[in-house]
């Protein structure tokens, strides 16, 4: 596989949960750090079911993307009535107990030690292939009545309503994709890794993703898949120095919101950057 | 394990505790109307100036906890002013101050990772820990009974100066208006930046028992994660609110911890967190913010 | 024989804490009608408008349309009924362009869930027609030649004529107009004239106007209430509504 070989997969894995975060983020203006949660839903679903039950990789991976989306469907719910903040709160409360459920629960996850064994499915192709489908689907939502929603319920929610948007309806709904986004990720990395623990799923693997938004821009997918690129590569570059990582993440973070909170490409996409009427 | 008695004087010394920290993060929550992660930041560092005074300075408990209380409070006024008070003069979007904190409360973390290590350590023993006999029924630790004085004093010590004090007055008036009580004269950065330096001060002191607790590290101000539960279930915005959650959730994790099971005690509290934004989202004593059309 | 009105208010009431911003209110609005909303600041002609669309609960009384009780519903309910409003504060999605603005509320392009994943079945289709319909709206109020401009960046003017291409997308029935006319220099308030008059008559539109602006509300609206401190104190023509001796201390206090 190589070394490169590797770092694409990484890169693919990365971008597809990133996208999931976009959508949720980005998109629909609502700041969760959640994500992690749904990515372990994701891993140990595809993990459980490939080793022990024989179930087909391909059908465990969707196994994984569909229960981290219906988990995220039945807590968005009761919870995203509110807004910001007690979101923002449970969205934490959430990562640390589905954490703390995957390290308690021994009989099924194996606890703290983590789930070994699990078949490495994921080869080049088929995170390549899972990135590219995703990738057209999402942006296929974005530009759509669903996309136009999303954004409304983001930049004025009263508004939206006066629109006819049932607006907590759309924000469910955003946030179950952003968790089957998630939870295919967390699959994929299952299968790349072939071990998994709880730790890998805690509130840094959230902060990352939710980094790699807002340096790419709140509202760019294009900027997003960016700088994911970018924050992976750089990760892997700089592996000598990691305990630093976290740091300049945090720094990374601030200096964005303070100086340029719009990211490297605010809400414009690559793709329409020619477009000037 | 133990006694009924205990568990629960241990719930409400646990709780009093947290109420230091769900208290400063709530007062700025009431202010500036958003979620500050970085709190915790200002409780390690309160940690973690205590320390280094007393390893270095000597086991003088009043002059490292002066320090440290200060040190945190205007650690607090400084992330603010770089952090914070670009974004909200330029925008009144709250998402990005979130993150922003967030990003703060990263760096302050990592900042001490790297300065001072990841090992736990022990806070020199300048605070009693001994056992003490209460009238014959039950016996807890001079800790917990000092932690919930301490703590008593510092929130009344707050109570007074909300409702006696001139500043008092136009924090409670920015509470209910920041834009207008600055469109009355108050000095709105000043006010916040001292509102920051009582949240920084308030979790130093939360920071300096729960050291000696848990042992000092640089995640601990993980912990504020539970003074935010407190704070939503007691009403965010809500003094008195915070207190009380805080209260309700020392109390059952403790009990958890004594009676059940000391793994579950933190699905406790996030199932505490669930039961209230399903039932009751604003909390015990939470206003739920109006917009106008 | 009486006709149904289009939209009737029976003893509304609503307050807020202890000052009541609207107090037993009746009036209707019969289909086809242009009716202005007049009272100085603070009298509780926005909150009327909020209360028709559902924003706030009533304390009191009831609100129907085209027959319906739709007291106690929530806006995402009562707009589709037919209902369209802009607002005084203008809140528009400010990083979205005109046409997109418009296109968020062309509602009636329809398609389900799988086909905007896929851009298969009817996504293409609806998608043109509602980006056609957008156009011809901002055409209609004249603004088409910022059609992809972040509305955002349009000057305060041609911002205002968005909300209301905005508000026309949903096909409304009744229009809530709140202070269209805010800010706009005079030649903008003679295209506002102009095109409030299209909207009545090529369009069929039904209108409530809230407006300061005294020498267009007499204009376009044959007829006018007038609020104060939450309360109708006068209901008529322009005629009637000019020399109304308690619209006139309203306005300019007891000495006139």
């Amino acid at each position: 596989m190589g070394y490169i070989g590797g770092i694409i997969i990484l890169l693919c894995i990365n971008s597809i949960a990133v996208m999931g975060v976009s959508l949720l983020t980005g998109f629909t203006g609502i700041f969760s750090l959640g994500h992690a949660a749904y990515m372990a839903l994701g891993a140990y679903t595809a993990g459980i079911l490939t080793v022990e039950h024989g179930v087909h990789w391909f059908l465990a991976i969707l196994a994984g993307g569909l229960l981290a989306m219906v988990v995220a469907y039945l807590i968005g719910i009761p919870t995203l009535k509110l807004m910001g903040d007690y979101y923002a709160i449970a969205s934490i409360g959430l990562v640390e107990s589905i954490r703390l459920i995957l390290e308690n629960w021994q009989s099924v996850t194996r606890g703290a030690r983590g789930y070994p064994g699990i078949e490495g499915f994921t080869t080049l192709p088929v995170a390549v292939a899972f990135f590219l489908v995703m990738a057209i689907v999402m942006v296929h939502l974005i530009n759509s009545r669903y996309g136009r929603a999303f954004k409304a319920c983001r930049d004025d929610y009263l508004a939206a309503s006066l629109l006819g948007y049932n607006t907590a309806r759309y924000r469910v709904l955003s946030l179950a994709v952003s968790g089957f986004y998630c939870g295919v990720a967390g699959a994929l990395l299952a299968g790349f890794m072939s071990f998994i623990q709880p730790v890998m799923f805690d509130m840094m693997k959230s902060t990352e993703l939710t980094s790699m938004v807002v340096f790419g821009g709140l509202g760019s997918l294009s900027g997003t898949l960016l700088a994911s690129v970018i924050i992976t590569l750089v990760t892997e570059l700089f592996r000598p120095i990691s305990q630093y990582r976290m740091l300049i993440y945090g720094g990374v973070l601030v200096a964005i919101m303070v100086l340029r909170p719009e990211g490297i490409m605010g809400s414009k996409e690559l793709w329409n950057l020619r477009r000037k009427r | 394990m133990g006694t009924l008695a205990q568990q629960l004087i241990n719930g409400i010394s646990l709780g009093s505790v947290y109420a230091l920290i769900a208290v400063g993060y709530s007062l700025v929550y009431s202010i500036l109307l958003f979620s500050n992660f970085a709190h915790g930041g200002f409780l390690v560092i309160g940690g973690y100036i205590c320390y280094y005074t007393l390893t270095a300075l000597g086991n003088n408990i009043w002059v490292a906890g002066g320090l440290s209380l200060l040190g945190a409070g205007i650690a607090a006024v400084l992330t603010e002013r770089i952090a914070y008070k670009p974004i909200r003069e330029r925008t009144n979007i709250t998402l990005y101050l979130l993150i922003a904190s967030l990003g703060m409360s990263i760096v302050i973390e990592n900042i001490f990772v790297i300065v001072a290590g990841g090992r736990f350590r022990a806070l020199p023993p300048v605070i009693p820990t001994n056992p003490v006999h209460l009238f014959g029924l039950t016996t807890t630790s001079a800790f917990d009974l000092l932690s919930l004085v301490v703590a008593f004093v510092f929130l009344t010590g707050l109570q007074l100066f909300i409702v006696k004090s001139k500043w008092g007055l136009a924090i409670r008036a920015a509470a209910f208006d920041l834009k207008t009580a600055g469109l009355m004269g108050i000095n709105v950065n000043l006010l916040i930046s001292i509102v920051f330096f009582v949240a920084g001060v308030l979790a130093a002191v939360g920071g300096i028992f729960l050291s000696v607790r848990y042992t000092l590290y640089p995640q601990l101000g993980g912990i504020t994660i539970k003074a935010f539960v407190a704070a939503v279930v007691g009403g965010l915005g809500s003094l008195p609110g915070a207190v009380v959650g805080s209260l309700i959730l020392g109390l059952a994790e403790m009990l958890t911890a004594g009676f059940i099971s000391s793994q579950l005690r933190d699905l406790v509290v996030f199932s505490l967190l669930v039961i209230t934004l399903l039932v009751k989202p604003t909390g015990l004593f939470g206003k739920k913010p109006t917009e106008k059309v | 024989m009486t006709s149904v009105a289009l939209l009737e208010l029976s003893d509304v009431s609503k307050s807020f804490g202890g000052v009541k911003a609207v107090d037993r209110l009746s009036f209707s609005i019969e289909k086809g009608e242009t009716l202005g909303l007049i009272g100085p600041n603070g009298a509780g002609k926005t909150t009327v408008f909020n209360l028709i669309t559902g924003l706030y609960p009533l304390d009191g009384g009831k609100i129907t349309f085209k027959g319906e009780d739709i007291s106690q519903m929530k806006p995402h309910e009562i707009i589709p009924k037919g209902i369209a409003r802009t607002f005084q504060n203008l809140r528009l999605f400010p990083r979205a362009s005109s046409v997109e603005n418009v296109m968020t509320a062309c509602r009636k392009e329809s398609y389900s869930f799988l086909e905007a994943l896929t851009h298969l079945g009817r996504w293409r289709h609806c998608e043109q027609r509602a980006m056609e319909r957008a156009m011809e709206l901002l055409k209609l109020v004249g603004i088409a030649d910022r059609a992809h401009q972040a509305a955002g960046t349009l000057p305060y003017g041609h911002q205002r004529k968005l909300e209301i291409a905005r508000a026309l997308a949903l096909e409304p029935e009744l229009l809530l107009l709140d202070e269209p006319a805010a800010g706009m220099n005079p030649e903008e308030v003679d295209e506002l004239n102009a095109l409030i008059r299209r909207i009545s008559q090529e369009l069929g539109i039904t209108i409530i106007v809230i407006e300061h602006h005294m020498e267009l509300v007499m204009e376009i609206c044959p007829r006018i209430v007038c609020m104060n401190f939450g309360a109708k104190i006068a209901e008529g023509s322009p005629d009637e509504i000019q020399c109304h001796p308690e619209v006139l201390a309203a306005y300019l206090g007891e000495e006139v």
